[in-house]
């Protein structure tokens, strides 16, 4: 199993955010990670990603433990984290943002390879890779905040919510490119999103959050045929 | 025409120590928030080691060498052990500490040198002549080693990785810190060039001026405007305005009378904050 997550309890202050989170990625799996606001599933990539600690419970890497490690740590080790709402650096060009997802890196060569392997799957960065990231259009944004992540060359990457103020197209595209990265880079995916029917149709399993609980787990054919999850997360 | 070039001359070179000084707090300012006021005391520790240097006949450039790798070590120290500790505490803390350790170095300062001013004397004799106008060697190499410096900044920002990192962790902490930054390390490179340029400027100006014990907060006050005039957490806005206020004040100081001068420095700068609020640069972020 690449990753594990056992029991993960984390609180803001004396508020509980996640009250004993479990959770498997296998290699080259897409999990997705649903559920409404406030349901604690940015938390729960934030506590992977080493911004914020956990109070208990242990989340297993590649056979090592990485809880509580700080988060350039957990780059070192092969977890990448696109931030919600992009997060790109706005007033440096989109080369110098891919740039800093090579922070950690210290293989040069291959480093220019992935720029070009990075390009190759976004053209469209590749137009603008002397631009300000700020002068970029919403969908560009998070292609540029995906790419930079790829460049850490990870063995996980975490989404948060990529098609946030996306239109249907740019969707689309984002959702293509998952695949991409899933099937022939061969990375696993955690995703999470708050579209449930985009989500459902990438992933190989999904967890529903409620809460800070599991509430459902399971493959999208079984979830989508689920009462409960029709419901509430689907409107039907 | 000599006196017009003289004076742009000097405006350019007091300019270029208060881009150098306004580099350092810049730096840190858009990485955590700090903004240290014992800053320009690095500036009268850099002159004071230039003042031993002469007294025991040490090379020039091996003292600007020192300055630059001996406060270097001094920020990542000072930042270690103090301004790590008060890290996301607000603003008031490292504004606090900093006045605190401003004290307490100009205080040492006094005990150790006393209260009169020191004088270094100028280690470049001679001048160039081009076409009818005369300029010192002094303050030419002391203009070439400050553009040299502020050059490298400016290069190690925009093009070397950490340089970048710096700027990336100023414009989105959370962001960079996702991208493997460390921002502990980070901040003490920050304090370690900001400590560095301080002091180099303390080195290659006081021979041409002087130091002693209190220059720091008088100079600290000439930061501030600058930084205003440029906006805060802009380096290209530290040159700007750093180079702009340098020329203001060898005009004013060369064509008005005494305090006269130093109103009229005020009075420009109002102007300009009336005009420009945010500064000519500002925009927040280190860009």
């Amino acid at each position: 199993m690449l990753f594990e997550v056992r029991n993960l309890r984390v609180h803001y202050d004396k508020v509980a955010a996640l009250k004993g989170v479990s959770i498997t990625i296998a290699e080259r799996e897409l999990i997705a990670l649903l559920g409404s606001n406030g349901a604690g599933k940015t938390t729960l990539l934030r506590t992977i990603s080493g911004l914020k600690p956990p109070s208990s419970g242990e989340i297993w890497f590649d056979g090592r433990r990485v809880d509580g490690c700080p988060p350039h740590e957990i780059v070192n080790l092969g977890i990448a984290h696109v931030p919600e709402g992009r997060r790109v650096f706005p007033y440096m060009t989109v080369f110098e943002n891919l740039k800093m997802g090579t922070f950690r890196r210290k293989d040069r060569q291959q480093i220019s390879k992935d720029y070009e392997t990075v390009y190759e799957h976004f053209p469209r960065l590749k137009e603008r890779r002397a631009q300000y990231a700020i002068s970029l259009s919403g969908g560009e944004q998070q292609m540029l905040a995906t790419a930079r992540a790829l460049m850490a060359r990870p063995r996980l990457l975490l989404m948060d919510e990529p098609s946030l103020g996306l239109s249907p197209i740019m969707c689309q595209e984002i959702t293509s490119i998952m695949t991409e990265i899933q099937k022939t880079l061969g990375v696993s995916i955690l995703l999470v999103e708050q579209n449930a029917q985009l989500a459902l149709e990438l992933c190989d399993r999904a967890y529903i959050l409620k809460t800070g609980k599991i509430a459902l787990q399971g493959r999208p054919q079984q979830l989508k045929n689920n009462h409960e999850m029709k419901k509430a997360y689907l409107g039907m | 025409m000599g006196e017009f070039a003289q004076i742009v001359i000097n405006g350019l070179i007091i300019g270029l120590s208060y881009v150098m000084l306004s580099l350092g707090i810049t730096l840190t300012f858009s990485i955590r928030r700090v903004i240290n006021i014992a800053h320009a005391d690095i500036y009268m520790l850099g002159g004071f080691m230039a003042y031993f240097g002469s007294q025991f006949g040490i090379n020039y450039f091996l003292v600007l060498m020192a300055a630059l790798v001996v406060l270097g070590c001094l920020g990542a120290v000072l930042d270690t052990l103090l301004f790590r500790r008060v890290r996301d505490k607000g603003p008031a803390g490292p504004m606090v500490l900093s006045l605190g350790l401003m004290y307490l170095i100009e205080g040492v300062a006094l005990l150790a040198f006393g209260e009169k001013v020191k004088g270094v004397p100028s280690v470049f004799k001679g001048v160039i002549h081009i076409g009818s106008i005369s300029f010192g060697v002094e303050r030419l190499i002391v203009m070439g080693i400050s553009l040299l410096l502020i050059t490298g900044l400016f290069l190690f920002l925009g093009r070397v990785k950490w340089g970048q990192a710096m700027r990336a962790l100023a414009q989105d902490p959370e962001a960079a810190y996702l991208q493997g930054i460390d921002i502990n390390r980070m901040s003490m490179l920050c304090f370690a060039l900001g400590f560095s340029l301080a002091g180099a400027a303390g080195v290659l100006l006081t021979p041409l001026f002087y130091v002693g014990y209190a220059v720091g907060s008088t100079l600290i006050f000439k930061c501030f405007m600058v930084l205003v005039i440029g906006g805060l957490g802009s380096v290209l806005g530290c040159l700007v305005g750093g180079l702009l206020l340098g020329l203001i004040e060898a005009f004013v100081v060369a064509y008005v009378p005494g305090q006269l001068a130093v109103l009229i420095m005020f009075a420009l700068i109002l102007v300009i904050l009336l005009v420009r609020p945010q500064g000519l640069m500002g925009r927040g972020e280190l860009t």
